[in-house]
């Protein structure tokens, strides 16, 4: 039969076992991390040279906690689609399911069920026909993992003599927002330019928010002077939830004078 | 009578280019109208000219993890760039299924060459080149700025050789430039396929792909730039006939390669003495070699003078200052040259074996094809290596030229290296490192950008997936972490030259956990501070274009700056001890504290005495020592700099929590 491990994936299952106690030694014990040695597990249960890339790539991962742990998660699910042994398929169910209780989330729950389903079945073909069923079916009707941590970001600002501005990243599906800090403790006048699109109609995109005011701004081009307080904050906050066929993002430059 | 066998990897990849048209709208990831269509579109060339591969076991598992990634993308950081990675992946390694068929050059670099077209930014050398292509032509489109290495305004350092080369693709704009830049590969490849098949390999198509493809991840296939040019010299000097009739040819292409760029002058020295070697047998005559590249070197040098009105050679590289460069490099500093060679291995943002891990097996096949007999071994290794020594002597630490992608740099190396993986390629480890070269050449297309590195420190591949440790950094020295890497890459070619597949898996897997454990625990590179521990602060220079920094004496990394008193660094209480210089008078304020931040300016090191008037070293922030303070706070405490005050420059921070001690 074959069952026991063969040298190379003990390696790899010993290898995650280590990185997941060098990062429990060096970062403290989290739930999430379990997701990490049993990931690693039900990897080293695939079997051909290229499979070997997700494995280090969960090791690699391990260099951030939220998103070392989602990738185990994600290989999690690779493994309990695609081993060929059961002791694979249900180390990777095991994986996700560690990744969700860790990272609460209604949506990832159908993707935990349909592991689960798959790790019982030995048949290649069910297992595909259910992994095509879940690849349409779960992002056509919006179930999808979602980031447990929706804050928006604060953004990095930099100062010169009477003026400073903004480095920030799109605001887009995956992210919580952005905020402004105000620059200087005396009132200030902000340039906000969105740039806000990848929307099939006129609802609004994001939401800005300062001192008093609060603005929801549309698909296009928008430019804002706002004249605010020294403890005044500008918020940008996504509006739009995940559907098919929307890419919901506002690229934001933003500057202050005083 | 249809063959269904042969449709079987068409139907696979026009079903893959579907599949990824749709999920990424499904799944509601960005750049839809960018990599969302881009890559479809590979696909679907890939199912055009995919005609009679057998295997499509490929494509199911790269659509395997795309979908996987398009279901996670927004928990994942690089979430989206994953999923288009894992979707080049495919296109990749059925380039190299592709490229065993009938033209199967010609078909495999089509779908990835189309991709890299499209996604590189124009820049780099390759707008000058078009600047002078365009002014060949007369279409004069192409207008662009003085660049360092210029002799006067509006006269560029690079040679109208290759520009001849692009100057049809200027009537069709950038685009038109990129496919002309394709011929030089194209004609690399072709012949570097007929060398593998003279020397015997068992698949010399996918040999040539895979070297092409993966070296490192493909950065130069499509951008117009010179270094395929040179590997193409390099194959057809392999090609040439022995004996006084391949003499002619040989000084042809050594002239045509350092007429292509003075880079590769040491290619051509080293096709001359190859050539010297082949034809004169005894050691007498074989010491007249240095004399006669000796000679050669002085005759270009006065035919150009005399004949060519220096516009060759002399007009740009006639500065004496360049000749005492390399005396210095050489002589004065050569523990740092020494160094140099090093990190042009193992850097991580411009190092070979980092970006293209399937070199530690080409270096294992080396021996094998110098064994295998044939004058192909020294017609490859000599033109590289001299190419590769010269360079480093030439330019010292500035090998890599950043923030041009350093790849180029090492393409003369591709017809050697390709030939070398040959005699290696059946191997399990061969293939695991080919595998992880995949993945690293499938990140860098999903990432164009990554490819540009600023000499920053944290290569951008390495800063996408938040890796703790850095690796090698020419920027911010480490003998340690240098050591490491060595001894590590060591070990791989010790493991590769056996075959021990699980030895080598254990040893990617330690590699890994190096890269994930951090190398100071606590320590945080204060340019690359966040928002939550800095308000407002500038970073010195601005400008991230590494060429800012390249004649700095003592360091390359750039620095934090407070310089404003709006600026601020928000520090938890505890113990910190950092590292920072002020000019005189320079002071911080921590809480309600004040501690001295002024230090002194360093010596000018003796090796750059021939190049100075004077031994006096200028008053610049980059010149003063970096001095490390430690404190302890009971509590958070901003830093500030007092009103008027000089600027402090910060390098990092080391922060180690100790609530309740007091200051």
């Amino acid at each position: 039969m074959g069952t026991s491990l063969r040298k190379g994936e003990l390696v790899t299952a010993l290898t995650g076992m280590a990185v997941w106690l060098a990062i429990v030694l060096f970062r403290g014990f989290s739930l999430e991390w379990l997701a990490l040695p049993l990931a690693a597990v039900a990897v080293s249960t695939l079997t051909g040279g290229p499979v070997f890339i997700p494995g280090l790539m969960i090791l690699l991962c391990a260099t951030a906690s939220f998103t070392g742990a989602a990738t185990a998660a994600l290989a999690g699910v690779l493994s309990a689609f695609s081993s060929r042994r059961i002791s694979g398929r249900i180390a990777g169910w095991l994986a996700v399911s560690a990744w969700v209780l860790a990272n609460p989330s209604a949506q990832a729950l159908p993707l935990v069920a349909a592991c689960a389903v798959a790790a019982l079945f030995n048949g290649k073909g069910t297992r595909i026909v259910l992994a095509a069923l879940c690849a349409v079916l779960l992002p056509a009707l919006g179930y999808l993992p979602v980031p447990a941590n929706e804050a928006p970001t604060p953004a990095r600002c930099f100062i010169e003599e009477g003026h400073a501005w903004w480095k920030l990243p799109p605001v887009t599906l995956g992210s919580g927002g952005a905020v402004l800090a105000p620059p200087v403790p005396e009132p200030f006048t902000m340039t906000l330019e969105l740039q806000c699109g990848g929307v099939r109609d006129s609802l609004p995109v994001v939401t800005v928010m300062a001192g008093d005011v609060a603005l929801s701004l549309p698909s296009g081009s928008h430019t804002l002077r706002l004249d605010l307080s020294p403890t005044d904050s500008v918020f940008i906050l996504p509006l739009r939830e995940l559907r098919p066929f929307t890419h919901p993002v506002a690229h934001v430059w933003a500057e202050a004078e005083w | 009578m249809v063959n269904r066998q042969a449709l079987k990897v068409p139907v696979a990849s026009l079903a893959a280019g579907i599949w990824v048209f749709l999920a990424w709208r499904l799944a509601g990831m960005p750049d839809p109208g960018g990599m969302g269509r881009l890559l479809p579109l590979s696909w679907l060339l890939l199912a055009a000219v995919s005609h009679g591969c057998g295997n499509s076991s490929r494509i199911a598992f790269s659509m395997a993890l795309f979908s996987l990634f398009s279901l996670f993308w927004r928990v994942i950081p690089w979430g989206w760039q994953g999923a288009a990675a894992a979707a080049v992946s495919g296109l990749l390694v059925m380039g190299f299924a592709v490229a065993g068929q009938r033209m199967g050059i010609l078909r495999a670099i089509l779908p990835v060459a189309f991709l890299m077209i499209a996604t590189i930014p124009f820049t780099s050398d390759e707008v000058r080149f078009a600047e002078i292509a365009s002014n060949i032509t007369g279409t004069g489109g192409f207008r662009f700025e003085a660049r360092p290495g210029d002799p006067a305004p509006g006269d560029s350092h690079h040679t109208p050789i290759y520009p001849l080369i692009i100057a049809p693709g200027t009537f069709f704009g950038p685009v038109g430039i990129r496919i002309m830049g394709l011929l030089p590969l194209i004609a690399c490849l072709l012949m570097l396929r007929a060398l593998l098949i003279r020397g015997g390999t068992p698949s010399p198509g996918m040999t040539t792909v895979m070297a092409a493809f993966l070296m490192p991840g493909f950065t130069l296939l499509g951008p117009a730039l010179s270094g395929w040019t040179a590997a193409a010299a390099i194959c057809a000097f392999a090609l040439l006939p022995a004996g006084r009739r391949g003499l002619w040819g040989t000084l042809l292409l050594g002239v045509f390669v350092s007429a292509l760029k003075m880079r590769y002058a040491g290619a051509a020295v080293g096709m001359f003495v190859c050539w010297y070697l082949e034809n004169n047998r005894g050691y007498r005559r074989r010491l007249l070699i240095p004399l006669a590249v000796l000679g050669l070197a002085a005759l270009l040098l006065i035919i150009d003078r005399f004949l060519l009105n220096g516009e060759v050679l002399w007009l740009r590289y006639g500065n004496t200052g360049t000749l005492a460069a390399i005396g210095i490099n050489l002589f004065k500093r050569p523990s740092i040259l020494l160094r140099s060679a090093f990190e042009m291995l193992l850097d991580a943002e411009a190092g070979l074996l980092p970006k293209a891990p399937w070199v530690i097996a080409a270096l294992v096949g080396m021996p094998l094809l110098k064994k295998a007999g044939g004058k192909l071994f020294g017609r490859l290794a000599l033109p590289a290596v001299f190419y590769l020594a010269v360079h480093l002597v030439w330019s010292g630490e500035r090998w890599h030229g950043l923030p041009a992608p350093a790849t180029r740099v090492f393409l003369p190396l591709v017809p050697l290296l390709a030939a070398s993986l040959a005699m290696v390629l059946e191997r399990k480890t061969s293939r695991l490192l080919i595998g992880l070269s995949v993945g690293i050449s499938a990140m860098l297309a999903a990432v164009p950008t990554s490819r540009f590195n600023l000499g920053w420190g944290t290569d951008n591949l390495m800063g996408l997936i938040d890796a703790a440790s850095q690796g090698v950094s020419m920027v911010r020295p480490s003998e340690s972490a240098l050591l490491f890497w060595t001894v590590f890459s060591s070990v791989a070619f010790l493991l590769v030259r056996r075959d021990r597949e699980t030895g080598l898996k254990a040893l990617l897997a330690g590699g890994a956990l190096a890269l994930a454990i951090p190398q100071h625990p606590g320590r945080m590179e204060a340019e690359e501070a966040g928002p939550q521990f800095a308000h407002g602060a500038m970073i010195y220079p601005m400008n991230p274009d590494p060429g800012e920094r390249t004649h700095w004496f003592f360091t390359k990394q750039r620095t934090l700056v407070l310089d404003h008193p709006g600026q601020r660094l928000y520090i938890p209480g505890g113990r910190i001890t950092f590292s920072a210089s002020g000019e005189p008078g320079a002071m911080l304020v921590i809480g309600d504290d004040t501690i001295d931040a002024q230090t002194d300016l360093m010596p000018l090191p003796t090796a750059y005495l021939p190049l100075r008037r004077g031994s006096a070293i200028p008053d610049r922030p980059e010149n003063r020592e970096m001095r490390e303070h430690t404190l302890t706070l009971r509590g958070p405490a901003t830093v500030t700099i007092p009103e008027g005050g000089p600027p402090v420059y910060f390098d990092w921070f080391e922060i180690a929590p100790e609530v309740g001690a007091g200051r």
